[in-house]
């Protein structure tokens, strides 16, 4: 009976030890390392690649910086809050978001959590606080790219609303230091850009799309593609999807380093303790994209060398 | 209109053939007609789709040429005699063709024109979008063609039907027949020649349906019935000798139910009382009692029921027909159940009228008789006193009495 006994207290003592050894460990391991929410607008492809960039360059730098992911479009409307305040309630240390939507809801009710984002249009028009990587290519570097693409082209076509006006001035002022001709057009609705593009297809080289969505919706952007078949005109679309759709050439940013860039300044804000001023971060990295059969369709004459460039070509 | 039962059967079965083959003929119709419309209605709904479609941007830009052009495709495609393109505010843009109501069906959907969901998704080239109504496509078809072809299709299943039901009958009627009319038919003239007392007819057994299962219960039936008819003869011998001695007799047999009532008299009483069994049954017993002692006999008799006791020989005066008095003389056994209920009494009734005359006839006689008996020995006693004054007075004389005096010589 009493062996019994010593065997029962043995175990009892063993299983102590052993619980106060993997607490103390965990805790240990815990303090070292850091927890960061990534934070998705939507489950799309540009996205997932700037997620990628961004556990990539973590990955790289052999941090111990731990990632939960969530994904805002899983969630209906009215859960949105609830999900937000879930999100914030988890300790982490910093928190990634992609897009407006994840970026704004997050920075709304974020208070004590750092919250650095990426791929943001124009951020200060939607709302949107520094710090971040944005995802606007500024103009000079459109036209710079877009002089070796399309060296003989002088006169761009620039329709515009209210919403877009400071991108048409910026534009303007940009294009015109590389040479180029900015003939635009005010319009207020997509209705009235077929009379507005008839009004200037007859003046301009080219024609360069910018990201308003007032004007262009699917519809209006297949007038565009199919009148500028009919006309000669090739156009500067928003993305690669637009020179998929039929534009000639498009310049996109590199998600995956849009992402990489965003992790660097995450690891800085972390290491500083979140001191670092906050600023916009512009894409360091631009490709572009090019339809060969739009090339072929319009008699339009590509420098040597550039079509190895392109990121992507469409109608090989 | 007499129908056998073949006929009948014929009849039922042609009555379920023409409701299934209705029932069946018409879901067909019903059927063939809901796939028709069902086609028709996606014909109509793509013709629509693709006219929202296309009318999409040339309304949203107001592009009048476009939406004519459109317009006129539309009317050109089959059944289709009306179209109406209207704008977001209700206002009507284009329409052509004939509107008009009866045979068509009308269609209408609504003209949306997406929008990204914001600058961001315009780039990107998100699938979310904004969906904003600029107006809406009517479409009027004629459902002509439609109703013509649903009529041939009527007539078709129509014509199906009526020959189905021609063979189904006529197929009926020669299976009914030669499977039921038949055998049937034979079993009947089977129990004719039975009905004429020829019991030693057989039913042929040709097969183990329940045709055949009928002859050997027939074969069986007649078999015993053959038996019965034997002990039928011998019950109406045994009831002919029962008749006889009653009549013979004299006696009227009589049932009683416990209440005294008669349920049974044989015909003597006819004889006996003037009445026929079927004017006294249903009559108690004490009716026909004479009314002088009608409540002692009742009550004589029903003290006896109340006891369950047999009697014997009762003695009761009746009324007759012709309202003549009969004396009777009834014995009768209680009628009782296994755990002794009285069900009523059987008995017999003896017309003992002329008996009792004749008693009453001697007695009156006798009575006569004691009466001259006691004159005459009046007369002699009267003589013998007579004799012996006269001995006397002559012994008063001294002279011996002349006359012997004795019983004997009176």
């Amino acid at each position: 009976m009493l062996e019994m006994q010593r065997i029962v207290a043995r175990g009892v003592v063993l299983f102590c030890l052993f619980w106060l050894v993997s607490v103390t460990t965990v805790s240990f391991a815990a303090e070292n390392s850091a927890l960061i929410a990534v934070v998705l607008s939507d489950n799309i492809q540009p996205y997932n690649d700037a997620v990628k960039g961004f556990k990539n360059y973590l990955s790289q730098r052999k941090t111990n910086i731990k990632t939960v992911d969530y994904a805002l479009n899983e969630y209906k409307e009215n859960e949105l809050t609830g999900v937000v305040d879930k999100i914030l309630s988890n300790k982490q240390n910093l928190i990634f978001t992609i897009g407006t939507y994840a970026t704004k809801a997050i920075q709304k009710s974020a208070r004590d959590t750092s919250v650095v984002f990426a791929m943001v249009l124009t951020p200060d028009k939607v709302g949107v606080s520094p710090p971040g990587v944005i995802m606007d290519i500024p103009s000079a570097v459109k036209f710079d790219n877009l002089k070796k693409i399309l060296p003989s082209v002088r006169k761009v076509g620039f329709i515009y609303s209210a919403d877009s006006l400071s991108l048409f001035e910026e534009a303007v002022e940009a294009g015109n230091k590389f040479g180029f001709q900015i003939i635009g057009k005010r319009i207020d609705s997509g209705k009235e850009f077929p009379s507005a593009f008839e009004d200037i297809a007859g003046q301009i080289d080219c024609f360069l799309m910018v990201a308003d969505a007032k004007i262009y919706f699917p519809k209006s952007v297949e007038y565009l593609l199919r009148e500028s078949c009919d006309r000669n005109i090739p156009v500067v679309g928003l993305s690669s999807n637009y020179v998929k759709a039929g534009a000639l050439v498009s310049f996109d940013c590199d998600y995956e380093d849009l992402g990489e860039q965003a992790a660097e300044l995450a690891l800085k804000i972390m290491e500083d303790g979140g001191s670092l001023n906050a600023q916009f971060v512009t894409p360091r990295k631009v490709k572009f994209a090019l339809n060969l059969r739009v090339v072929e369709m319009l008699d339009i004459k590509i420098p040597a060398g550039v079509l190895k460039e392109a990121s992507e070509v469409f109608g090989k | 209109m007499k129908l056998g039962i073949s006929q009948k059967i014929i009849l039922l079965f042609i009555f379920l053939v023409v409701i299934l083959t209705v029932g069946i003929g018409t879901y067909f119709v019903w059927r063939e007609k809901t796939i028709l419309l069902s086609e028709f209605d996606e014909r109509a709904s793509m013709l629509l789709s693709s006219a929202v479609t296309n009318t999409e941007y040339p309304l949203l830009v107001g592009n009048i040429e476009a939406l004519d052009k459109i317009g006129k495709d539309i009317l050109k495609q089959r059944d289709v005699i009306f179209y109406a393109i209207i704008d977001k505010g209700g206002k009507v843009v284009l329409r052509g063709g004939t509107q008009r109501e009866g045979d068509v069906r009308k269609y209408s959907s609504p003209i949306l024109t997406e929008h990204q969901a914001g600058t961001e998704e315009l780039v990107l080239g998100s699938k979310a979008k904004v969906g904003e109504e600029i107006g809406k496509v009517s479409l009027t078809l004629s459902i002509d063609s439609l109703m013509q072809k649903i009529s041939e299709v009527r007539k078709a299943i129509g014509l199906l039907v009526i020959l189905g039901i021609i063979l189904a009958s006529l197929f009926i009627n020669l299976l009914v027949r030669f499977v039921l009319g038949r055998p049937i038919y034979k079993l009947m003239k089977g129990i004719e020649t039975i009905s004429a007392g020829n019991l030693s007819y057989k039913f042929p057994i040709k097969t183990q349906d329940e045709i055949g299962m009928l002859a050997i219960s027939f074969n069986r039936m007649t078999e015993d019935l053959k038996k019965t008819t034997v002990s039928v003869e011998v019950l109406q011998e045994e009831q002919k000798r029962f008749q006889d001695v009653t009549h013979s007799t004299g006696d009227w047999i009589w049932e009683t139910d416990d209440q005294g009532r008669y349920t049974y008299v044989s015909p003597v009483v006819e004889e006996v009382l003037g009445y026929k069994p079927q004017e006294i049954i249903g009559k108690y017993f004490y009716d026909l009692f004479h009314p002088d002692n009608k409540e002692e006999l009742k009550k004589a008799a029903l003290e006896v029921f109340s006891k369950k006791q047999m009697f014997k020989n009762l003695l009761n005066r009746n009324i007759k027909k012709d309202g003549q008095v009969v004396i009777t003389e009834s014995t009768a056994v209680p009628i009782v159940t296994g755990n002794g209920r009285l069900l009523g009494y059987r008995g017999a009734d003896r017309d003992i009228t002329e008996r009792k005359k004749a008693e009453e006839e001697q007695q009156k006689l006798m009575k006569d008789l004691e009466e001259v008996n006691k004159i005459m020995t009046g007369r002699e006693l009267r003589m013998i006193e007579l004799k012996k004054e006269v001995n006397k007075l002559s012994e008063e004389l001294g002279r011996p009495g002349p006359y012997e005096v004795s019983f004997e010589e009176s």
